[in-house]
């Protein structure tokens, strides 16, 4: 059964259309990634889904229902590309109020295991933006959810810490919770169940990882 | 929402140097005020009190259309706007938080400067009695009372100043064009108040007005029963409403 449902979803910057009668679903337990060259519109179609940016045309329906906002935010736990706190706010601030904003428990034992005690009392500009991250991540993977939304959650990560997200990954999948995941990179698609190819705005392909479209993709754009 | 809010004004350096400045030069203001009084004697406070608000009253406006400028500007161009919107509070809820806080900030930022003006004063000069038309009068517990209402009823048109800033900012986006164009706004409306047919629309006439009064009344002068004055209040009022309903209006329809 799915759960999120996108359907003929359309934007349009200034007359620049950025993403064109996009159709896709992510079912129940299941690991679904979108990959796409940069600006190909991965991060447009999560806004839209977040409600920070309005659609043009097009349905989105979580569970048959029309999503309503901010009510689906219980159920659904995005991380935006560059997640951005408080500059001038500690790490440990922005914990405390992100989680609260975002209904997240909070748990120092995740900021231990991603190594993230020692920084909590660093402002949020002062650390690298793989700590930030993590910060993110340590919300956003961990709150209680049906489903996460996560916009290429690896960049700026260290081989350790990537790790352990795929770990998370995978663990909130043998919980029967859904993860969608946004990626430009062949190294981490191997966890989704399903990919999906999104080109100039437009979904090329959708099937298994191992569909030979998945290869000529990577293969045709390996600078990327 | 709004506790956090407070938490993070009063976290960043920056900002409360910035809250800071008014109330010490309405402080440093009023100490020389009091000190190069002519008279002999100890001057009458509140004749004192009346010139220095005049003169910290444009300052006010100006520092609370740049508050308004930066509430969403900041979050803008921090881009922590959008990971406020992903939470559990709706658009209107963020945005109503904002406002209420900027009215905290109106009172308290009034009300400091305010105060400071008084402390600088109080040794140097007189509020106890008030010199009028030659006879020393006991000044009476009433005339604290209409400071006090003068200083309350001066919050709203600082206040409209602010949210035009807050709804500018939603506007424009950008830091530095909303805050150069807020000042340009706030002082277009300055210049239009002098003129008599469309004054009594503008907000900045109805705090002069009030300011008038409050200096008439101080020195003795018989000020005759003005209704326009709570006709100038509904006016204020009304641009407050329509600043903070045209906020609401757009930031729920609009892209981040």
């Amino acid at each position: 059964m799915n759960l999120l449902k996108i359907e003929n979803v359309s934007k349009s910057f200034k007359n620049k259309k950025v993403l064109e009668d996009i159709s896709f679903e992510i079912n129940e337990n299941e690991i679904f990634g979108l990959i796409g060259k940069n600006a190909s519109g991965k991060s447009t179609i999560i806004n839209i889904i977040a409600g920070i940016l309005k659609k043009d045309k097009g349905k989105i329906t979580f569970k048959g229902k029309e999503i309503l906002y901010p009510d689906i935010f219980s159920y659904i736990s995005i991380c935006p590309e560059n997640p951005f706190f408080y500059n001038h706010l500690s790490l440990y601030d922005n914990y405390k109020f992100f989680s609260n904003i975002y209904e997240n428990k909070e748990n120092y034992e995740i900021l231990e295991m991603l190594k993230l005690k020692d920084f909590l009392k660093n402002k949020f500009k002062e650390v690298s933006k793989g700590t930030k991250q993590k910060l993110a991540l340590s919300i956003f993977l961990w709150k209680d959810a049906l489903l996460y939304i996560l916009d290429e959650p690896f960049e700026n990560l260290d081989p350790e810490t990537r790790n352990l997200i795929f770990e998370r990954i995978k663990e909130l999948k043998n919980k029967n919770k859904s993860v969608f995941i946004t990626t430009h990179r062949k190294e981490d698609i191997f966890i989704c169940d399903r990919v999906g190819i999104l080109e100039n705005g437009k979904i090329k392909f959708i099937g298994s990882k191992n569909e030979e479209e998945i290869n000529k993709f990577f293969n045709g754009n390996a600078q990327i | 929402m709004l506790k956090f809010e407070i938490i993070k004004f009063f976290k960043d350096k920056k900002f409360i140097m910035f809250f800071m400045i008014i109330p010490i030069f309405s402080f440093l203001l009023g100490f020389l005020l009091y000190t190069i009084s002519p008279s002999n004697d100890k001057p009458s406070g509140f004749l004192l009190l009346s010139n220095s608000l005049n003169f910290i009253y444009p300052f006010l406006c100006i520092f609370k259309s740049l508050f308004g400028s930066l509430t969403f500007s900041s979050e803008y161009e921090g881009q922590t706007l959008k990971m406020l919107l992903i939470g559990k509070f709706s658009r209107t809820k963020i945005l109503i938080n904002k406002i209420v806080f900027l009215f905290i900030l109106t009172f308290l930022l009034t009300f400091i400067s305010f105060l400071f003006n008084i402390f600088s004063g109080i040794s140097l000069s007189n509020f106890k009695s008030i010199e009028i038309q030659g006879y020393v009068l006991k000044t009476s517990f009433s005339l604290w009372i209409l400071t006090f209402l003068t200083f309350f009823l001066l919050i709203f048109p600082i206040y409209s100043f602010s949210l035009m800033g807050l709804f500018l900012s939603l506007i424009i986006k950008r830091l530095f064009p909303t805050v150069l164009i807020t000042l340009i706004f706030y002082f277009l409306l300055t210049i239009l108040s002098v003129f008599p047919k469309i004054q009594n629309f503008l907000f900045p006439y109805y705090s002069n007005t009030l300011l008038d009064y409050f200096s008439k009344i101080v020195k003795g002068i018989d000020v005759p029963y003005f209704p326009f004055l709570y006709f100038f209040i509904l006016v204020n009022f009304l641009y407050i409403f329509i600043f903070i309903f045209s906020s609401i209006f757009l930031f729920k329809r609009m892209d981040l």
